[in-house]
C-alpha cells in the first residue's frame, strides 16, 4: 500500500508507533550507559527511527494537502465550467452574426482559451476522483500502440519521432486500458514539450522482476529533449507544479499520471538520461501471469 | 417543420445564448425556463419534442425533475437528455439509468456537436 492510500488514521498511528519506539531506545540507550556497554549503536538506532518519524510526518501533512486539494479541485472545476459555457455560447453567437476578419480572428483566439480552459477544469477533475479502476486483462503493447496512433500525426508535425523497442510477448496486465492510455498520452505529450525543435521519444517495455523479486512490466519512456534539473525532479509530480506555464501547462498531467500509477501498485520515477534527455520509468505488476502460474503449481 | 426544445438551466444567460444559437443554426423553436417548478407545467403545455435539461440546479435538480417528467403520464414519452457541466459520464450514466432519462451531452461542446446529436435523435 503506498502513502497516498493510507488513511489519516493509519498514517497517525504509524507516527504513534515511531515515537514509542523512539522513547524505548531512549530507555534502551540509558540502560546500556549504566551497565557501561557502548550506547552508540542505540543513539544510532534513534537517530534512525527519528528520521522515519520525520519522514512519516511529512507524509502525513502532504496526504492532508492532497486530500484538501482533491475537494477543492473538484468544486472549483464545476463552478467554472458553467461560466465557460456562457463565454462558448457567446463567442459561437457572434460568430453568426456579420463581422469582420479581425473580429472573427479574436472570436477564434476566445474559443481556443475557452477551451484551454475546459481542459485545465478537466484535468482537475481526473485528479481529484477517486475514480474506480476498471481492470480488464490487456496486453499493454496494444495499448501503447493506440497511443501512438493517437499522437502520431501531431508529432509528425513537430519533427517528433517515436522509437518503439517492446519485448514481445509480454506478459498480460491486469489494468484499467482507459486509465492507462491518459498515463501513456499524458508522457508522450510531456516528452514532446521537452524537444521544442524535434527529436526522438523510445518507448521500450520488458518483462522482469523488480528488488521485491515480484514479476513486473519495466516501461521506460525517454526523450532527446533538455533533460530536468534536480529541483524539478523533486518537485514534478506535486500537482500544479509546471515548468511550461508559458506553453499552457497546467501542472497536472504527471500528477494524474503518478496517481494512475499508484493505484494500479505500481512505481514510477524520472531521470535524467546520461546523454541529455530524461527518462520515466513505470514498473506494473503483472498479477495476471503470476495468479496463472501460481494456479498451475 | 420546427422540432420543439424545452431547455431547462438555472443559468438565465446560458439559457439566451443556446436559444440563439440553436434557432439561428438550426430546425430549432426553443422554450427556455430557469425555474425547475414550471417544468412539469410548461412540458404539459408545450409539448416538447426533447427536453434539454440541466444537473446541478439549486432549486431541483435535474434527476428529480427527470424522474418526475418520466412519472406523469402527459410528459413520460417526452424525450429527455441531461446537458451539463459535470464532467465525470459514469456518474452521469448512473443518474440516466434511474431518471430515465435518454442522453447526456456536455455543456462544453459546440453548437455544432450539440445540434449533430440532437439531430441524431429527432430528426
Amino acid at each position: 500500500m503506498n502513502d497516498m492510500n493510507k488513511t489519516k488514521e493509519e498514517l497517525i498511528s504509524e507516527l504513534e508507533a515511531l515515537r514509542r519506539q523512539i522513547a524505548e531506545l531512549k530507555d534502551a540507550g540509558f540502560e546500556h550507559q549504566q551497565e557501561k556497554v557502548d550506547g552508540r549503536q542505540a543513539f544510532i538506532e534513534i537517530e534512525k527511527r527519528y528520521e522515519q518519524l520525520l519522514s512519516a510526518e511529512a507524509r502525513l501533512i502532504q496526504a492532508e494537502k492532497m486530500a484538501s486539494l482533491g475537494v477543492l479541485s473538484a468544486g472549483v472545476a464545476h463552478e467554472i465550467k458553467n461560466p465557460l459555457a456562457i463565454i462558448l455560447q457567446g463567442i459561437e453567437v457572434l460568430e453568426i452574426s456579420s463581422l469582420t476578419a479581425d473580429a472573427i480572428d479574436v472570436l477564434a483566439m476566445m474559443k481556443d482559451a475557452v477551451f484551454r480552459a475546459s481542459k485545465i477544469t478537466k484535468d482537475m477533475l481526473t485528479f481529484s476522483r477517486e475514480s474506480t479502476l476498471t481492470h480488464e486483462e490487456v496486453d499493454l503493447s496494444g495499448i501503447i500502440d493506440e497511443t501512438f496512433s493517437f499522437v502520431d500525426h501531431i508529432f509528425s508535425l513537430k519533427q517528433i519521432r517515436i522509437a518503439r523497442s517492446l519485448m514481445p510477448d509480454l506478459p498480460k496486465v491486469s489494468v484499467d486500458p482507459n486509465q492507462m492510455k491518459q498515463v501513456f498520452i499524458n508522457l508522450l505529450t510531456n516528452a514532446a514539450e521537452a524537444m521544442p525543435e524535434g527529436g526522438t521519444i523510445t518507448v521500450a517495455a520488458e518483462s522482469t522482476h523488480n528488488i521485491q523479486n515480484r514479476k513486473i512490466i519495466r516501461i521506460l519512456i525517454t526523450d532527446t529533449g533538455h533533460g530536468i534539473s534536480a529541483e524539478d525532479r523533486q518537485r514534478v509530480f506535486d500537482p500544479f507544479y509546471t515548468t511550461r506555464k508559458k506553453s499552457g501547462g497546467t501542472g497536472l498531467g504527471l500528477s494524474v499520471v503518478k496517481g494512475i500509477i499508484e493505484k494500479h501498485e505500481g512505481e514510477i520515477k524520472i531521470e535524467n538520461e546520461a546523454g541529455g534527455g530524461t527518462r520515466v520509468i513505470i514498473e506494473l505488476p503483472c498479477y495476471v501471469r503470476e495468479t496463472k502460474q501460481e494456479a498451475a503449481e | 417543420m420546427k422540432k420543439k426544445i424545452l431547455l431547462v438551466d438555472d443559468e438565465k444567460n446560458f439559457c439566451t445564448l443556446l436559444k440563439m444559437n440553436l434557432e439561428k443554426r438550426g430546425p430549432f423553436e426553443v422554450l427556455t425556463t430557469s425555474n425547475p417548478q414550471e417544468v412539469l407545467k410548461l412540458a404539459k403545455a408545450n409539448k416538447p419534442d426533447l427536453i434539454l435539461l440541466d444537473i446541478l440546479m439549486p432549486e431541483m435538480d435535474g434527476m428529480t425533475l427527470a424522474a418526475a417528467l418520466k412519472g406523469d403520464e402527459d410528459t413520460k414519452q417526452i424525450m429527455i437528455a441531461f446537458l451539463t457541466a459535470l464532467v465525470n459520464e459514469e456518474d452521469v450514466r448512473d443518474m440516466k439509468g434511474k431518471t430515465g432519462a435518454n442522453y447526456f451531452f456536455s455543456k462544453l461542446g459546440t453548437t455544432e456537436e450539440l445540434m449533430k446529436a440532437i439531430s441524431g435523435i429527432l430528426l
